[in-house]
Formats: structure tokens, sequence, C-alpha cells
């Protein structure tokens, strides 16, 4: 008997009835059980189910499926899901394809070279994210990347999943030879008093104590005689100490006059196309009479790529001015912070504070703070001769 | 004597098929076929009573299952106790 069967029940006063007549009707029954008095249970052939219906309503009986066995009716169901198995398939392949895909690349041991220079290098040998792991052979972009990079020593390229591992040893360079012919003088870059003079080559100009001027030659690398009269040129080499002053004098009315946002704001957005033409996406006409105006600049991404299009956001915020009549000491903390500010943004990083002055002028209605900072700081520069 | 059966002698071929009547193959006490049946009157799991052209055959027995049923023949298993011809 087939393989592919179905298991029913049936339901009736007179089950050995029903068996006869499908019997009679050429069926074929096997494993006939009784469950009970109205209740038989058996295996038959699928495709003969329709004809037992018939059957079913002659006799009185009911008849039902209780289970399917065999592997077509898992085929059937699996081809009334077809899309789903055809989804589970597309997704192992796709799984499959993109886990054979170099998806980032990383780069290691890098510390002269810059990474997007062995990146650009990479992908010149044909190494790019996106391509398939396969077309790649390590060994050659590993070569062509030590012939195009001089300051490598040895690349090590390794696949881990679907990442690309580069590993870079540099070579150390040997250092830049200074060229000593090169005839070039040591100016000042600030004003100031010179505090230390170190003169290793070239004719000294300058002495400690001395006040000097921006751009005044400290050591020339002209080497003149007794007579003045030049013998050589060298390259003048030394370095010199200044003291030196930032400076802040702010002024503060004591009625004071000063902008508040209220709030109130105003967007623009427009793109900038490579070619500097102005695409406006709305009419931008401000109204404010007082504002601050903010613009941001996005280069705008396309799926993660960029393209050359700026996205440009003007931001108007509505100020409104304001008086307020200060006391002498409200104004003064105005004017030192103000000062302050401005100082911060002048001083330099690497010199060293001497001293710092603070002076206070109280007048009619108005309040003035000085502040300087007194400050050391290398202040030589070179210079080349022409 | 009837015709058919003294044909079915002539001629050597089984009686059965000539004449319509049962067949009745048992295997050891728990195997029973029956061919030429004229279908089922009454089947539980301790009686078995098959109608045919020379009466019923009724068993009697336990755990009695139809192995399959066919037009032509029926196999049953179970514990045989009993076979029995009703006219």
């Amino acid at each position: 008997m087939d393989k592919n069967y179905i298991t029913v029940d049936i339901e009736g006063l007179n089950p050995e009835k029903f068996i006869n007549l499908a019997v009679i009707n050429g069926l074929t029954l096997w494993n006939i059980e009784r469950l009970s008095i109205t209740n038989m249970r058996f295996n038959m052939n699928e495709k003969d189910f329709k004809r037992l219906r018939h059957i079913a309503k002659k006799t009185n009986c009911r008849a039902k499926i209780i289970r399917k066995n065999g592997v077509i009716f898992l085929f059937r169901r699996l081809y009334r899901r077809m899309f789903f198995i055809v989804g589970i398939v597309l997704f192992v392949l796709l799984i499959y394809f993109f886990s054979n895909i170099i998806w980032n690349i990383e780069i290691y041991g890098n510390k002269i070279v810059s990474e997007e220079l062995i990146i650009k290098s990479l992908n010149k040998a044909g190494l790019k994210v996106g391509t398939y792991k396969k077309k790649v052979n390590l060994r050659d972009v590993e070569n062509s990347l030590l012939k195009d990079i001089k300051e490598l020593s040895m690349v090590t390229i390794s696949l881990d999943g679907t990442k690309a591992k580069v590993e870079i040893v540099e070579r150390t360079m040997p250092p830049t030879i200074m060229d000593f012919e090169k005839p070039t003088n040591i100016v000042a870059a600030k004003d100031g008093i010179l505090t230390k003079v170190i003169a290793l080559k070239g004719q000294k100009l300058v002495k400690e104590g001395d006040f000097v001027k921006k751009g005044q030659i400290l050591i020339s690398g002209v080497i003149k005689d007794s007579q003045n009269i030049p013998i050589d040129t060298t390259r003048a080499l030394g370095e010199v100490y200044a003291k030196t002053w930032y400076e802040s004098i702010k002024e503060v009315p004591l009625k004071y006059r000063y902008f508040e946002r209220t709030g109130k704001y105003e967007k623009f957005v427009y793109l900038i196309l490579p070619n500097n033409k102005i695409v406006n996406l709305r009419s931008n006409i401000n109204k404010f009479q007082f504002y601050d105006k903010i613009i941001e600049k996005e280069q705008l991404k396309l799926l993660g790529i960029k393209s050359p299009v700026i996205k440009a956001t003007e931001y108007y915020y509505e100020k409104i001015e304001k008086i307020k009549d200060l006391s002498y000491s409200e104004a003064i903390e105005i004017a030192t912070k103000l000062a302050d500010e401005q100082l911060m943004k002048m001083l330099p990083k690497d010199v060293r504070i001497l001293d710092r002055k603070y002076d206070k002028i109280l007048m009619k209605d108005k309040v003035k703070v000085r502040k300087l900072i007194l400050t050391e700081e290398k202040i030589s520069k070179e210079e080349d001769i022409k | 004597m009837d015709v058919k059966q003294r044909f079915s002698d002539a001629f050597d071929i089984p009686e059965e098929i000539v004449l319509d009547v049962p067949a009745i193959k048992i295997v050891s006490n728990n195997k029973i076929i029956i061919e030429n049946h004229k279908g089922i009157i009454e089947y539980g799991k301790t009686n078995v009573r098959i109608n045919s052209k020379i009466g019923i055959v009724a068993l009697k027995g336990d755990n009695f299952v139809i192995k399959y049923i066919t037009q032509e023949e029926i196999l049953l298993e179970g514990e045989i106790e009993l076979v029995e011809f009703i006219k």
C-alpha cells in the first residue's frame, strides 16, 4: 500500500455498512480498528477520499481525516508556503554572498603614515570595501602596498570574517638633514623685552634686556667683520625668549545695553550645488531687526555615500536690546568677564605667565577695566635671507 | 452436484473462482485470510462476522484488526479462538 496515506475516522450507527459500501466501490482500506460501537478508524489512499464523501452521505456516517502521513503532504504544505521557502533560501544565499564581501578595513600599527594614504593605496591595489574576498590576492596587495608607500617595511593583511586587518610595521626613516648652507636670519615674531638669547650660529645682534619689535633681526646669518663688511653667510641657529604682554581694556557704561534672545527663531534650509549655485527650498526673508545668525553646513549623504551637494541650514535667533542700570560693582564684574574672555582668546598655549595686572577705573557714567598678563615665550623665528 | 462444480472438476479450476465460494486460509492462530467475501456484517474486537455465499463466517477471539480489506479479500489479525459457519 501507498506510503502516502490518510487516517480517517468514521462515525455512524452502522460503520460496517459504510466499509462494505466502500469496498464494493473498489477502495482499499487497511488497519481498520474499532474504537467504539459507532466509531471506526482506518487508513486509505488520499486520492480516494472524495469518493468516501458520497458513501458517507448514503450510510449516514461522518468521515473525518485525523492524520495525513507521508512526504507528499509535507511537500504540498510547503508548496502552499512557497514564498516562505523562497525567502529562506534567498536569506541563506544572501548571507553567504554578503559574508564573502569585505565590509571594513582596519589598519593597525601606523604612526606616521596616515590611514587615508594607506586606504588609498589599498584601493589602488584592489582591496576595497565591497570587493569579493576571493577576487583579492592578499600577497599581491601586500607587495604593491610596500612598493607604493616607502615608509612601510612590512605589511600583513589577514581576513577575519568580513573584516580585512592590515597590520603595518613602519620603517624608521633617517632624520631629515638640515641644510646649514642655506642663509637664514632669526627674527622676532613679536614685540617684547628679551630675557634669554641663545645663539648657536650666526652673529648675535641683540642682548638680554633689549626691547625688540616684531620682525627685527635677532641673530643674523650674515657675518660681518668689525668694519661692517660682510664676510660670510650662514644659517643662523638659536633660541630667543622674551617677556611679552597681552592686554585687554574693556569699558562698560552704567547704562548697560545688551541683547537678549527672545527664544523666537526662524530656520531656512537651502542646498548648495557643486557649482556654488543655491537652491532655496523656501523663500528666506528674515524679518527680525536684531538677530544672531548661525549657519550649519552639512554634506548630504545618499545611502552612506557623500554627495557633492551641501545642505545648509540658517538659523536666525531674534534678539531684543535691553538697557539695564548697573551698580559700579556689577559693571566691573561684567567688564572683567569680557576682558578675561578676550585674553583667553589671545593667549597662545606654550607661554609661561609671569605676572598679572588688573586696574579698575571708575568714571562718572562708566567703568574701565584693564587686564594685563606678562608672559615669557619663545619669539625667535627663522626667515630666509633674500 | 451442479454444473459449475462439475465444470471446475473437469478443467481443474479452483472451486472458489467458479463457484464464488469463500476460500479461507488460516496462518497459525493469529492470521486469517478470507477470499470471495460478501462484506462485513459485524466487526468488533472480540467478534467478527463476515458474509459469504455459503452463509456467515463467524470468528471469535480477541484483538481483531482488519489489516486490509479489498473487494476480493480480507486479512484479519488477532487471537482466533473459533471459526464457525452459520447457514
